[in-house]
């Protein structure tokens, strides 16, 4: 059981200290076209209440307090979930999604080139993943985004987390790893009630907006850091823009400063940024502390 | 404060250890579906039980009604997929997923249908089947299946399950959608503990199903839904 445990902790520790992994020029020079398959395994947005973090004291009774009470509060927040699921029932996040990697993928100057995209509803099971990722010793390259969609608890903000990888030649390990996250206010929520029916007037046009967007943001970010890392430094450098910055991010229902964030570049009303980890961002570019 | 140094890592070396129990949330055994039998677990225990897994003992149990028939004259099932659960890791708030893992689910149909059937606890007298007419304190009930999904929320398994139901009664139609919530300690992230979850959404929807049922039933008109509407009500 502690070996278990080590071995745990230690794969863990490599995954924060490797999330992400640029490609090497090596590897780069072999990319050609990339089949892409886009995990979005969620049916409706997952609202969960946040854990008080008493657990971070060590021990199983803190956590079991954690656990108690964060059960709490999902349960305080049930009203307010069986208010907005429904409304939200016919939103599609998959096809939404597609929208957005259909576009790219007709658009010529995109510099990924996508054989194939496909939507999936849920992460391949272990055997099919490997054998996917070994039938890349002939080309093409494959690339998986694991994608999650968030509406903060008090609705004011649109959030979506994506890791992807990308294998080549048949290699176990990926050859290219990185996190993207987009953020969005969602515009007209001054209040929780104002914030409901922003979503879901018009068949949530606002959202399947947002949704949209974000693929095409994270798509972008992506292929922008496989085509040349170096390549979205430089143009922020060309224009001019202040290489390091800060901003906020909210998390559940908190606004936290992020800062050493080196800018890689403006979209619209948008800024691109990445952290020290290297974690790409796409904010509002309000969202400035 | 985003930056993870040797320390944070070290940090996070620790609660990964401690998370262990959570890291196994995601331990599912996606490779065959999983089994979506009903079962009334929270009921058949105490009401100190029932209230640990997150039901209200006066809901579990509660008679709502006497010489009442539901006739259940079909179910749907129109999620938009099969899979009724997925666990994701990650590191950190701030962190993208790390891990991924989906389960699919077999029979939403069979698994509604036991639902239905238990609410002979609160006093109906259910039946599956078609009726021509219902007579007083009948109803004849048609449910789909829309949404059933649970997943992992820090030491917690979260779950939605809606149901939308057309009534017939002598009075007329009623449409209703219900929106239930289950909520439980994850303890080890295993395909029935989704399940468990999974019954208890089912429950939290059922039960607002069976109040209204009993209330056409006895012949009366079904209150406002909970909604955007009552919020506005409620604002002003």
């Amino acid at each position: 059981m502690m070996r278990w445990l080590l071995a745990l902790s230690a794969l863990l520790l490599g995954a924060c200290a490797q999330m992400h992994r640029p490609l090497a020029p090596e590897s780069r020079a072999r990319l050609g076209d990339v089949d892409l398959q886009v995990v979005v395994a969620q049916e409706n947005f997952q609202f969960s209440a946040q854990a008080p973090g008493v657990a971070a004291a060590g021990g199983l009774i803190p956590a079991l307090i954690d656990a108690s009470i964060q059960q709490s509060r999902q349960k305080e927040m049930a009203g307010q979930i069986k208010a907005i699921v429904g409304a939200l029932l016919d939103i599609d996040f998959r096809k939404e999604a597609a929208v957005s990697v259909d576009e790219l993928q007709r658009d010529g100057a995109f510099p990924l080139k996508l054989r194939s995209a496909r939507m999936v509803p849920a992460a391949l099971p272990q055997r099919e993943h490997a054998a996917r990722i070994a039938a890349t010793s002939t080309p093409p390259a494959y690339m998986a985004l694991w994608m999650q969609y968030e509406l903060s608890p008090d609705l004011s903000v649109f959030t979506t987390r994506t890791t992807a990888q990308l294998w080549q030649d048949g290699a176990t390990e990926p050859s290219y790893r990185s996190g993207v996250l987009y953020q969005a206010r969602i515009k007209g929520a001054s209040d929780r009630l104002a914030a409901m029916r922003a979503i879901t007037e018009s068949q949530g046009a606002l959202l399947r907006g947002l949704m949209q967007e974000s693929m095409r943001e994270t798509l972008q970010l992506v292929a922008f850091d496989l085509a040349a890392p170096a390549a979205t430094a430089s143009s922020a450098a060309a224009s001019g823009t202040p290489q390091k910055t800060t901003a906020k991010l909210k998390m559940l229902d908190a606004w936290a400063p992020m800062r050493d964030l080196t800018v890689l570049g403006t979209s619209g009303a948008r800024q691109r940024l990445r952290t020290a980890d290297g974690l790409m961002l796409s904010l509002d570019l309000e969202a400035r502390p | 404060m985003t930056h993870l140094s040797p320390l944070r890592c070290s940090h996070t070396l620790l609660m990964a250890a401690l998370c262990a129990v959570s890291f196994s949330s995601w331990a599912l055994s996606p490779e065959e579906p999983l089994a979506m039998r009903y079962e009334q677990a929270a009921l058949s225990q105490s009401p100190s039980a029932a209230q640990q897994q997150g039901v209200s003992p006066r809901s579990a149990s509660e008679r709502l009604t006497s010489n009442c028939t539901l006739h259940v004259t079909r179910i749907d099932d129109r999620r938009a997929s099969p899979y009724v659960a997925n666990a994701t890791f990650s590191l950190s708030m701030l962190g993208t997923p790390l891990g991924m893992q989906s389960l699919r689910g077999d029979d939403g149909r069979g698994w509604a249908a036991g639902g239905l059937n238990a609410l002979s606890r609160h006093g109906f007298r259910v039946q599956t089947g078609d009726v021509a007419t219902p007579a007083p304190r009948q109803a004849a009930l048609e449910v789909t299946l829309r949404l059933a999904h649970a997943w992992n929320a820090g030491y917690s398994l979260v779950s939605n399950v809606v149901l939308q139901a057309r009534y017939t009664t002598q009075g007329g139609d009623a449409q209703r959608q219900y929106n239930g919530v289950g909520t439980r300690t994850n303890w080890s992230g295993s395909n029935s503990e989704y399940l468990t979850v999974l019954n208890l959404g089912l429950d939290d929807a059922l039960a607002d199903l069976a109040r209204d049922a009993a209330m056409l039933c006895a012949g009366q008109p079904l209150p406002p839904q909970p909604g955007l509407d009552a919020l506005s009500a409620a604002a002003k």
